[in-house]
């Protein structure tokens, strides 16, 4: 295969690694009104296996929140929290799954099997009259949606970054400052001339013995990760997010839906 | 017949209470059921995947034992905290069955990186020096490696084996005038001219060891560190007398080479979010053996040890070594300019004031002061944040001041840095450049 040809295979290899990564983070969302009602089903959710599989048999609780936002020109005029805890049962080998909207519990639900689970949480139905309420006839609003896997709390994160500094922090290398290449171009460089390397020198010389620089490896980690999405982004951090869905909606258009 | 109707009252108040508190137990019962976590026992906590690691290290970062009632929480939080540590790429936990229903086993499955971290520096220093009588310059070579393994017999302690050879090589001239007067009163101008050619190659291996934990505690830690030096120093001087008939030419050639054997403990402890305290013990066999006590304080906020992008690091050790002190301060903070960008400022000051006479000395040094202030551009590219590759290169300037045995030996120093950085899952290499202007007063 000539190098051309390499490297377009490599270049379409990519492309269908982001376009299948952008794909997969994707899903449905459709909207309407029943029964005084706003219903908003969302699906076609593209889980990652590698968590799905792992996670939700653990035997622990697990979340999947959808994150539901009516907008009005950018600004946010309710959100709704709907989450699955799921919850795999060692000994009766079910799933249960408790609903809650708004941290308020809702229902529970028992599933017999991984398949049942999964054709359950791969549609997700949010019906809300709180957010029925808020919408006005000639209005036109943005519906914003996104499923997550595990959210995580700020609290949580800030005890782990509590902890990452009272436990972990402060490595020392007690000679760094003396073997590092960069401190030849430290001030402290230009200090030694042959004329004070004596026996103290050697002893006190830019000993800083208290050298915190000690490089480590900083392959991405979860709680970078974590970390990462808390700092960047105005997102809920999570083990896993879709993107958010948008959609253009009014009533109209919304009482029409089937 | 009342007492009849009183008793089948009590008959059946007795079951009316009966029925009622069996009917709050079921709602209570029903309402568990429904509503609370289920309640399940701890019987064991056991590690997966951990080929060169001790499951306590994992399990240490789990905060519940044996027995407990298992909370969720707590296992959230354990996965975070291992989900920060660099001997894992990833860390899942599930629970499995226990010795009976509702009991569990807690499991830690983990997949660990690689422990091992190399490091290769290279650098180069140019001093240009000055002064009313003397000129020189000064080159620097320094070449330097390193391996860590951060996971030493699989409980997070850390080794790390070290080599460095710095070479330098220098050169100054002077010009001096004396005034001779012979018997006859007669003045004589004589200029003397001397050339100094110094090289000096100093070679050290060293071994460190550190221990986070020490004895499993999350905030007391231990460091020992040994090193050899080699250190050759070769100095020739030619001495051009003039003014006398004929010229009177002289070489002298000096040269001395030592090695040192160097031993560190220091003991300290983390305290607040980011501070600490710390002591050490410093021995050495360089001419008599000598021993110096220090005591360490000080704070870092760094977000990164090699590309910080934000936070400040003060640091302050004071020492003694057979009536000696010294005492060193260090400030620096980096502040983001934009995305990857920062800025670095500091200062340094180091103090030191000697009571004994040094034989072995060239210069006599009975009290120093320095201090510099330095500043640092960098930039920082993440290149691939999951495998950890990182690239960033930097440049900077100081300025600052010696001030040795009261004004005896005086001189300010300035200079410009520059360096670029390249970092991936297990190496690092580093190389600088820097040139230095020095002047003596």
């Amino acid at each position: 295969m000539s190098g051309i040809q390499t490297t377009f295979v490599r270049g379409l290899i990519l492309a269908s690694v982001i376009l299948f990564a952008s794909v997969a983070q994707s899903i449905e969302i459709s909207a309407r009104i029943a029964d005084n009602k706003l219903i908003v089903i969302v699906d076609d959710i593209k889980y990652p296996n590698s968590i799905i599989d792992k996670e939700l048999r653990s035997g622990l609780p697990n979340d999947i929140s959808l994150i539901l936002s009516i907008n009005q020109q950018e600004k946010k005029i309710i959100a709704i929290r709907q989450n699955y805890q799921i919850t795999y049962d060692l000994w009766d080998e079910i799933y249960t799954v408790k609903i809650t909207k708004n941290t308020v519990a809702n229902s529970t639900r028992r599933l017999k099997s991984h398949a049942e689970l999964m054709a359950f949480i791969n549609r997700i139905e949010l019906n809300s009259k709180e957010a029925f309420a808020q919408l006005k006839t000639g209005m036109t609003y943005q519906l914003r949606g996104q499923v997550m896997i595990n959210p995580v709390e700020t609290e949580r994160i800030d005890k782990i970054r509590a902890w990452i500094a009272s436990s972990q922090g402060h490595a020392i290398d007690p000679k760094a400052e003396k073997h590092a290449v960069v401190s030849l171009s430290s001030p402290s460089s230009v200090h030694s001339s042959p004329t004070n390397l004596d026996a103290k020198t050697i002893i006190n010389q830019g000993k800083m013995l208290e050298n915190i620089g000690s490089a480590r490896p900083r392959f991405q980690k979860l709680f970078d990760q974590i970390l990462e999405q808390y700092i960047t982004s105005d997102q809920v951090p999570a083990l896993w997010h879709s993107q958010v869905s948008t959609q253009r909606v009014n009533l109209t258009s919304l009482r029409s839906e089937k | 017949m009342k007492i009849r109707l009183i008793g089948a009252t009590a008959v059946f108040g007795l079951f009316l209470e009966i029925a009622l508190q069996s009917t709050s137990v079921f709602a209570s019962e029903h309402e568990f059921n429904e509503n609370s976590k289920p309640v399940l026992i701890i019987d064991a906590i056991t590690c997966q995947g951990n080929t060169s690691t001790e499951c306590s290290f994992v399990t240490k970062k789990y905060y519940q034992q044996i027995g407990d009632v298992l909370n969720p929480d707590e296992i959230a939080d354990a996965k975070l905290r291992l989900g920060t540590l660099i001997q894992f790429k990833s860390v899942n936990i599930h629970l499995e069955k226990g010795y009976q229903r509702d009991h569990v086993v807690v499991v830690f499955d983990v997949n660990e990186a690689s422990n091992l971290q190399y490091e290769l520096g290279i650098g180069y220093d140019y001093t240009k020096i000055k002064s009313t009588a003397t000129d020189g310059k000064k080159s620097r070579y320094g070449l330097n490696g390193k391996i860590t393994n951060f996971n030493f017999l699989g409980t997070g302690k850390e080794l790390s084996f070290s080599f460095s050879d710095a070479r330098d090589e220098s050169e100054y001239e002077s010009s001096t005038k004396s005034v001779f007067i012979d018997s006859s009163e007669n003045y004589t101008e004589v200029w003397q001219q001397e050339k100094s050619t110094n090289n000096s190659d100093d070679y050290a291996l060293s071994l460190s060891y550190y221990d986070p934990y020490l004895l499993g505690s999350s905030y007391y830690y231990l460091a020992a560190h040994i090193q050899y030096d080699k250190y050759s120093y070769t100095r020739n001087i030619y001495t051009n007398v003039l003014a006398q008939q004929p010229s009177n030419t002289q070489s002298t050639a000096y040269s001395r080479a030592n090695k040192y054997n160097s031993q560190t403990l220091l003991f300290g402890r983390r305290f607040g979010r980011y501070s600490y305290i710390s002591l050490d013990v410093v021995t050495n066999n360089a001419g008599a053996n000598q021993t110096s006590y220090g005591v360490s304080y000080g704070w870092n906020t760094e977000d990164d040890a090699l590309f910080p992008t934000q936070g400040s690091v003060f640091s302050t050790r004071v020492s003694e070594m057979r009536g000696d002190y010294g005492v060193n301060l260090q400030y620096k903070e980096h502040v983001a300019v934009g995305l990857n960008r920062v800025i670095m400022f500091g200062g340094n000051i180091t103090l030191n004031e000697s009571n004994n006479y040094c034989n072995a000395c060239y210069l006599i040094v009975n009290n120093s002061v320095s201090a510099s202030i330095f500043s640092r551009y960098s930039s920082i590219k993440p290149i691939d944040k999951t495998m950890g590759t990182y690239a960033g290169w930097y440049i900077g300037f100081h300025v600052g001041q010696s001030n040795i045995s009261k004004d005896l030996y005086k001189y300010t120093f300035a200079g410009i840095n520059a360096g670029y950085t390249y970092q991936t899952a297990t190496m690092i290499y580093r190389f600088s450049l820097a040139f230095n202007q020095q002047e003596n007063n």
